[in-house]
């Protein structure tokens, strides 16, 4: 399962040496929009038409169905009629940070794909440090949240950001306690070498997937992720229905446009961090790898929809409290029982 | 926990099924209701123009118009305004006005939803559903006896 880096990759279609360093910058450049692009247009198919059709399945409607085959218009259609609204502006914002924050939440989430090996050697980088790169750029999306609501200059924004950076930091503890159990099993930061250590068979046909070896913990990661990203039932920053888009009330046009990708960019992001350390990568018979990889982010992104369908929101004091004393002694009780697992049985 | 497992159940269920609720409405007709309440029909032919239903109109939508030997001249009706509480056709003793169940009504102005006779006699059905058939029955429980079942429908 060890592939070369992408770039290596790329320089030796172009015939050129990928030992000059001018070459390899250069490489890694198109290496990265090549990864982003892809990421880009899954979030595409996700954001406007993906999420609605997932959504109106279970709730027994029909939704988007009027413009291209399958209401596959609607994509290019709501990406026309967004860039083209007028860009508002409050009195007042504290404007470097008012404009920084949607670029530094779709951004901060896109750094991700970085080191996340995608299969057929899609794989940008892979630094021994690969999962805390990680967990380090995703939650990054925080201060994008903070900054937000803080320089809209408005209350329920300023509110709604608090609430937000709560949620994520009540959450981002029981992720990464959960993600460090992982790290205990495969004994590395390193995403190919996590990859590489669920490889082997567990019993009979069933491949020794982090999901499978600790159910429990997939489990755990998989609702922490939940609360990380933002969606239900853990939706309360933004809460639609009730407090209306809290960190991003006072955003319109283009940069209502960023938010809302750094948003879906977050949830794939999760969903590869979850392929990668518990669903074996882009392991997978038959097919390449990188459509097994796609099938995994876009089945976590199918189980982020599932739960909006059938679970109500919490709210903001049981979702502390979830958080804190539910999540947070889990994921301790589990990294310690897999360190004990790890320490004295393997 | 079990609810939450059962609740994800549910809508799995009812994703697999493929049932949907939605009513696709320039291609496919909806059902309404036999009781709903859509745009009125007028008969000049009945209107013994008494003016009660102007009378109990809530909120004026009727407007009728009478010369000196209260013979009717107009008979006008704001739709735009209206609250569908079907008091006028309640109160009407000949049964000269009715709901019909047509909902297919648009304008590009609030004035064009102001209906004078000859449009409202010129109401369509819709699906010819005559709505008296469903409403008849009901009158029977407001004069009940007072003894024995009360059927409120």
């Amino acid at each position: 399962m060890q592939s070369a880096p992408l770039p290596e990759t790329l320089a030796g279609i172009a015939g050129l040496d990928p030992n000059s360093t001018p070459v390899m910058i250069l490489m890694s450049l198109i290496g990265a929009a090549l990864v982003g692009t892809l990421m880009m247009t899954n979030t595409a198919l996700a954001g406007p038409w993906a999420k609605r059709k997932i959504t109106a399945a279970f709730t027994d409607r029909i939704a988007v169905n009027r413009i291209g085959p399958f209401g596959l218009g609607t994509i290019v259609v709501d990406a026309v009629r967004l860039l083209s609204k007028e860009l508002i502006v409050p009195e007042g914002v504290d404007r470097p940070a008012w404009d920084l924050a949607p670029l530094l939440i779709a951004s901060s989430a896109l750094l991700g794909f970085a080191v996340i090996p995608m299969g057929n050697g899609i794989h940008l980088a892979d630094p021994e440090v690969g999962l805390a790169y990680v967990f380090a750029t995703a939650s990054m999306a925080s201060i994008g949240l903070v900054m937000a609501g803080y320089a809209s200059n408005n209350k329920y924004s300023f509110l709604g950001g608090l609430r937000a950076v709560a949620q994520n930091v009540a959450y981002e503890i029981p992720l990464i306690l959960t993600g460090a159990s992982v790290v205990l099993f495969a004994g590395s930061l390193q995403m190919s070498q996590i990859v590489a250590a669920q490889q082997q068979t567990l019993i009979g046909p069933l491949p020794s997937w982090y999901a499978f070896v600790n159910p429990f913990a997939f489990v755990l990661f998989m609702i922490a992720n939940l609360a990380e990203v933002g969606r239900n039932p853990f939706d309360i920053p933004e809460a639609p229905t009730e407090i209306v888009a809290g960190y991003q009330t006072e955003y319109s046009s283009v940069y209502f446009v960023l938010i809302y990708l750094g948003e879906f960019i977050h949830i794939f992001l999760g969903g590869a961090i979850i392929a990668t350390i518990f669903l074996g990568g882009p392991a997978g018979p038959v097919l390449p790898g990188i459509v097994w990889f796609l099938i995994k982010i876009w089945g976590v992104f199918f189980f982020t929809q599932w739960a909006r369908s059938a679970i109500p929101r919490v709210r903001i004091d049981q979702l502390i409290e979830i958080g804190w004393k539910g999540m947070l002694v889990l994921s301790l009780a589990n990294l310690l029982l897999t360190a004990v697992i790890v320490g004295v049985v393997v | 926990m079990i609810g939450i497992m059962k609740s994800m159940a549910t809508t799995m269920k009812h994703a697999l099924d493929g049932e949907t609720f939605t009513v696709e409405y320039p291609e496919v007709a909806p059902e309404v209701s036999p009781r709903f309440r859509g745009v009125h029909k007028f008969s000049q032919e009945r209107c013994i123009w008494c003016r009660q239903c102007e009378n109990v109109c809530p909120n004026n939508t009727i407007q009728i118009v009478q010369d000196d030997q209260r013979n009717g001249e107009q008979y006008n009706l704001h739709i735009g305004q209206c609250i569908y509480c079907r008091l006028c056709e309640e109160v009407c003793p000949v049964d000269a006005i009715l709901l019909t169940q047509n909902f297919e009504f648009t304008a590009d102005t609030k004035d064009e939803f102001a209906y004078d006779k000859e449009q409202l006699k010129n109401v369509p059905w819709y699906k010819d559903i005559d709505p008296l058939e469903s409403r008849e029955p009901d009158r029977g429980a407001w004069i009940g006896e007072g003894d024995g079942e009360v059927d409120y429908q």
